[in-house]
């Protein structure tokens, strides 16, 4: 490639990363500059302008990419400070897709998680890549403070009368079915396994309990404060392995297909649990130290 | 540690000498000139500017409303020339102002903690 086709390639490299309005314009002028500090790159070598010395002073310009992002203010679907946000987010819907996928019986189900996980990938890119439009377009918004030590109470109060619904529906699924259907009894293929129901299932009400006399603490405090933050974190660990020693002690129903649903279900809902317990530790982990603060201590 | 700031050093001076890039090209443009004219210009001064910063940077400060830029053929090849607008010289009077603000309290900095960095 001789000297005037090598800048043109370059040129065009450039502009064609450029919106479509600035790049004939950007080309002419980009075009002849480059002949002149090229001309003088090669007077300043004491030779002839070559291929050589264009090559070496096109590299010495900029990569083609990083001139045209020069040129404009390039939108940027994923901010860098949001890279990290956004690699979790893709991480945790992958890992709860994955942990529902022992609900479906299909034998396809493979490429339908596969699938999931991509669309999953395109709406968060799509929604970041809307955020930063308007970021943009509107301007960054003034930081609001939030208190993340602050307890929604009537959310509490929602999650105690979930935690009670939900004990006495497991606890006495015959006399719940009754209710809503005016006295008919429970199909017999929903009926518990006796061992689990004497010896498992209690288990669990016993932590839910707890949990629930937690929220109510939360509740009529307002705050949560590190013990507190403590307790729960080891009730949701508690309840996790008990959902895991669930699955892994035997059967849960009587017949043997409400036992598969069953039993991945409370797969299903042990690996939600253990990924929400795992962002929440690391989250914990990685948090900077409240007031009274911590110095730092230097290596 | 020392070796990753003698590392970060080319970096870190290009990203100081970035920051000056615009007022230094504002200075010299009360007249019109085209972009390597410009160059050349700051470069008599004793600033360096790579050639890909300064060229993108004029039109941008174009599209800002900072500069208004004209075709000249009536040279050897067509040019585009630069000037300040209206907006643009209010602009290099502030940033100007700036400018001797930081340069003053550089110099006090500088001189308390001592030139060589000992």
């Amino acid at each position: 490639m001789d000297v005037d086709m090598l800048i043109d390639a370059y040129v065009r490299d450039v502009t064609q990363l450029l919106p479509r309005k600035q790049r004939n314009d950007t080309a002419l002028e980009l075009r002849e500059l480059l002949r002149e500090e090229l001309r003088s790159r090669a007077a300043a070598c004491g030779g002839e302008l070559d291929a050589k010395i264009a090559l070496e002073g096109l590299r010495a310009f900029g990569t083609p990419q990083d001139v045209a992002a020069r040129y404009y203010e390039p939108w940027i679907i994923i901010p860098a400070a949001r890279t990290r946000s956004f690699g979790f987010a893709a991480l945790a819907g992958a890992l709860v897709l994955l942990a529902l996928t022992p609900l479906s019986d299909d034998p396809s189900r493979g490429d339908q998680v596969a699938l999931a996980i991509l669309a999953w990938v395109g709406c968060l890119v799509a929604y970041f890549g809307l955020w930063s439009a308007v970021q943009r377009r509107t301007g960054a918004k003034a930081w609001v403070p939030r208190d993340r030590d602050a307890v929604n109470r009537a959310g509490s109060l929602a999650l105690i009368a979930l935690i009670g619904a939900g004990i006495v529906a497991y606890a006495a699924p015959a006399w719940l079915f009754a209710q809503f259907t005016h006295g008919h009894a429970l199909p017999t293929r929903l009926a518990y396994d006796a061992t689990f129901r004497a010896t498992r299932l209690p288990v669990i009400f016993v932590l839910w309990a707890c949990q629930a006399v937690l929220l109510a603490i939360l509740a009529v405090r307002g705050r949560w404060n590190p013990v507190l933050r403590r307790v729960d974190l080891g009730l949701e660990a508690g309840v996790t392995l008990a959902l895991t020693w669930f699955v892994a002690a035997g059967a849960v129903f009587q017949e043997s297909v409400p036992n598969k649903f069953g039993l991945a279900y409370l797969s299903s809902f042990a690996l939600l649990l253990a990924i929400d317990l795992g962002f929440k530790l690391y989250r914990g982990l990685g948090s900077v130290a409240s007031l009274p603060g911590r110095a730092p201590t230097s290596a | 540690m020392w070796r990753m700031a003698h590392e970060n050093a080319p970096g870190l001076e290009l990203e100081l000498r970035r920051g000056v890039v615009v007022l230094a090209a504002l200075s010299q443009l009360r007249a019109p000139r085209y972009g390597y004219e410009l160059r050349r210009a700051i470069a008599e001064c004793g600033l360096l500017i790579e050639e890909g910063t300064l060229y993108p940077l004029l039109r941008r400060l174009e599209q800002q409303g900072v500069l208004t830029s004209e075709w000249r053929t009536n040279g050897a090849a067509p040019r585009r020339y630069y000037a300040l607008s209206t907006e643009g010289r209010r602009l290099y009077k502030r940033l100007t102002e700036t400018w001797s603000d930081l340069n003053g309290a550089m110099d006090k900095l500088l001189a308390s903690g001592g030139r060589d960095g000992r």
